[in-house]
């Protein structure tokens, strides 16, 4: 045993005088000090700074740090850059949709604020694949009577069935995808990472590593096929700590939109949550449909916008209380849109709030109608928190 | 202010990068005979604009400068990228999102920054400790066995013997790097391969530079030991041994 063994307890070793420091460096590691200037010297990896830089940006601008004003991804866009999404082959349709590739296209910091109004960023298509890392956070993906391929490069690909509608929650560290309606088929890349993608449906998130796997949205819950790895699905909270179900392929199950509180049909390999509470197997009951807080006759849109953002504030100040005297604001920019039957279609919080203030604002949401009119979406950026 | 080498923190290797930092002061300079070692005279002829250019840069951040905020990150993006990469091993997609997320805290917290620190330091702390985040975060979840990791980008290009032997060493010692404690591994990284001063990884580790120079002791000596064990790596160990070996007989002749 060495002078220094006998200072070295468990764990951490005992902090050494100076004198044991000058005789212990004295000690040569000559094939240490070989590798380490090998490693030195070995070529720097080539890294995308395009991308890391666009991502870094958006991921400021989506309110992970306030500092810089969010991007405004609303109309009206320049006739330049108009002219250049009719142009483009990827996002073709109608109009208004073109109108709206351009918007996704456009640098995060270039657009100006609107004067009328907006329009969500929407990429619809047919049987196309969109370049997903050129999407914006919060674009709103479509398909018709094809699939449409959304692939996000060395990280995942997706395909959202026909008659499908996702929204892209989150591109940073963790790739998040909400599922508004259809099905979804996802193969992840591998990588050092948990959770590197999820899709939300509700307040279930299904959490993935690297794999194969299908989430279908249906009414009251999401069906979840996994053909290759594991996901663990569970309460949508914070990206990259999902606890709930973990499902090893090949597995299935039904899982409740509440966070998957409750399991149904579960086929091969699948855990039970370790720590969530009184995890339940068994049919899917209709969750507690949310209730408005009081029944709406139809409404002008812009009425229904100010409904929302009421919603919103209350919502925010019940799940958000003030502690210790600090009060907690938020500025995020609602989004609203209908069918052309009046009824609502989405609801849209970019930067997203947390999901148990969504959650709320929908539930108070829920039921109004918006009479018959020539706009079909509105936004409006509000600041929320507590007031005095 | 520049960092330079004295008496009291012997320097048993102070290591250039292959990138001189751009920061203040640590400006590492290439020598055949002494390999990055850093002098008074080489601090002494550090470049001050490069430092008064990141201190303006900062100050423009602080003020809500967009466009600065983007030349702070172009300027020490590739510091940061390398000293994430000799962290947590050449695994690129991990090492672009750890640069995200380190930028990410500088934006967050630039306002906290106060001159008096060196830029570069409160860099690389804020880097130490996403990276260190970030492993906690790992360990914490659930070990997926069914599940290959991705291995890390190679060029397929066929490479001379002696290259490809030397790039096995590299990958094999990224590995070893992995069997040591979080503590070690970072004041290594920070002395060995980057050439930071004990004196300064003490602040970027928030630890007494007594703690830090053993630290770096014990993770020398127990990537020594874990050298021996790893095929690609005892060899040149081995050889060395030998030479030594051979050195002393010689010595003995005489």
């Amino acid at each position: 045993m060495t002078k220094q063994d006998q200072h070295r307890p468990q764990g951490e070793e005992e902090v050494m005088s100076e004198e044991q420091l000058a005789e212990a460096e004295r000690a040569s590691f000559a094939a240490l000090d070989r590798v380490s200037r090998e490693v030195q010297d070995a070529p720097e990896m080539e890294l995308d700074w395009e991308r890391v830089e666009a991502r870094l940006m958006t991921r400021i601008a989506a309110g992970e740090s306030g500092r810089f004003e969010a991007p405004v991804v609303q109309l009206p866009v320049s006739p330049a850059a108009n002219d250049s999404a009719r142009q483009s082959s990827r996002y073709r349709t109608w109009t208004a949709l073109a109108v709206a590739a351009a918007v996704l296209v456009a640098g995060a910091f270039a657009l100006k604020r609107p004067t009328e109004a907006p329009k969500a960023p929407v990429a619809q298509a047919g049987s196309e694949t969109l370049d997903g890392d050129r999407l914006e956070i919060g674009s709103l993906i479509q398909s018709e009577a094809s699939p449409v391929v959304v692939k996000h490069s060395g990280r995942a690909s997706w395909t959202l069935a026909p008659g499908g509608r996702a929204r892209l929650v989150s591109t940073g560290r963790y790739l998040t995808v909400r599922l508004e309606q259809g099905v979804i088929d996802a193969s992840v890349v591998p990588r050092n990472l948990p959770e590197s993608f999820a899709i939300q449906a509700g307040e279930t998130r299904i959490a993935v590593r690297g794999t194969e796997f299908r989430v279908d949205l249906r009414e009251q819950h999401a069906k979840v096929n996994v053909d290759h790895g594991t996901v663990v699905v569970g309460l949508a909270g914070e990206p990259g700590e999902t606890d709930g179900w973990v499902l090893r392929a090949p597995a299935s199950g039904e899982f409740s939109l509440d966070g998957a509180k409750r399991g149904a049909n579960l086929e091969g390999n699948v855990d039970a949550p370790a720590v969530a509470a009184e995890p339940v197997v068994g049919p899917i009951e209709p969750t507690s449909k949310p209730v408005p807080a009081k029944p709406t006759a139809n409404v002008s849109l812009d009425a229904a916008l100010e409904q929302l953002s009421a919603a919103a504030q209350s919502c925010f100040v019940k799940e958000t209380p003030e502690v210790g005297g600090v009060r907690v604001s938020a500025s995020t920019q609602l989004k609203i849109a209908v069918t052309a039957d009046g009824k609502l279609d989405w609801i849209a919080f970019e930067p997203p709030l947390s999901p148990s203030v969504e959650s709320c604002t929908r539930a108070q949401m829920a039921g109004v109608k918006v009479s018959a009119g020539s706009a079909r979406e509105a936004a409006r950026r509000v600041t929320l928190g507590q007031r005095h | 202010m520049y960092q330079v080498a004295d008496a009291q923190s012997p320097p048993p290797s102070w290591r250039n990068t292959s990138n001189a930092l751009k920061d203040q002061g640590r400006v590492l300079v290439s020598s055949s005979t002494n390999r990055g070692r850093m002098t008074r005279e080489a601090a002494s002829n550090a470049a001050p604009s490069t430092m008064d250019e990141s201190a303006e840069l900062v100050r423009r951040v602080q003020r809500g400068d967009q466009a600065a905020f983007s030349a702070l990150f172009s300027r020490h993006r590739g510091d940061v990228a390398r000293l994430i990469q000799r962290m947590i091993g050449p695994h690129k997609n991990e090492v672009e999102d750890l640069v995200q997320d380190v930028f990410l805290q500088v934006h967050r917290s630039i306002s906290d920054f106060r001159a008096e620190a060196r830029f570069s330091t409160w860099l690389y702390r804020i880097t130490v400790n996403v990276v260190l985040m970030n492993r906690r975060a790992l360990k914490s979840r659930p070990k997926y066995t069914d599940e290959q990791q991705a291995a890390p980008a190679e060029d397929h290009a066929p490479l001379p013997d002696a290259q490809a032997a030397r790039n096995q060493r590299v990958r094999a010692f990224y590995s070893l790097l992995e069997h040591l404690s979080e503590k070690k591994r970072q004041v290594f990284v920070l002395h060995e391969l980057e050439g930071i001063s004990p004196q300064e990884i003490s602040e970027i580790v928030d630890a007494p530079v007594l703690t830090v120079r053993t630290r770096l002791f014990y993770a020398r000596k127990e990537l020594a030991e874990l050298l021996l064990k790893e095929p690609c790596l005892a060899a040149l160990a081995s050889g060395f041994e030998r030479s030594k070996r051979s050195r002393g007989e010689s010595a003995g002749d005489e």
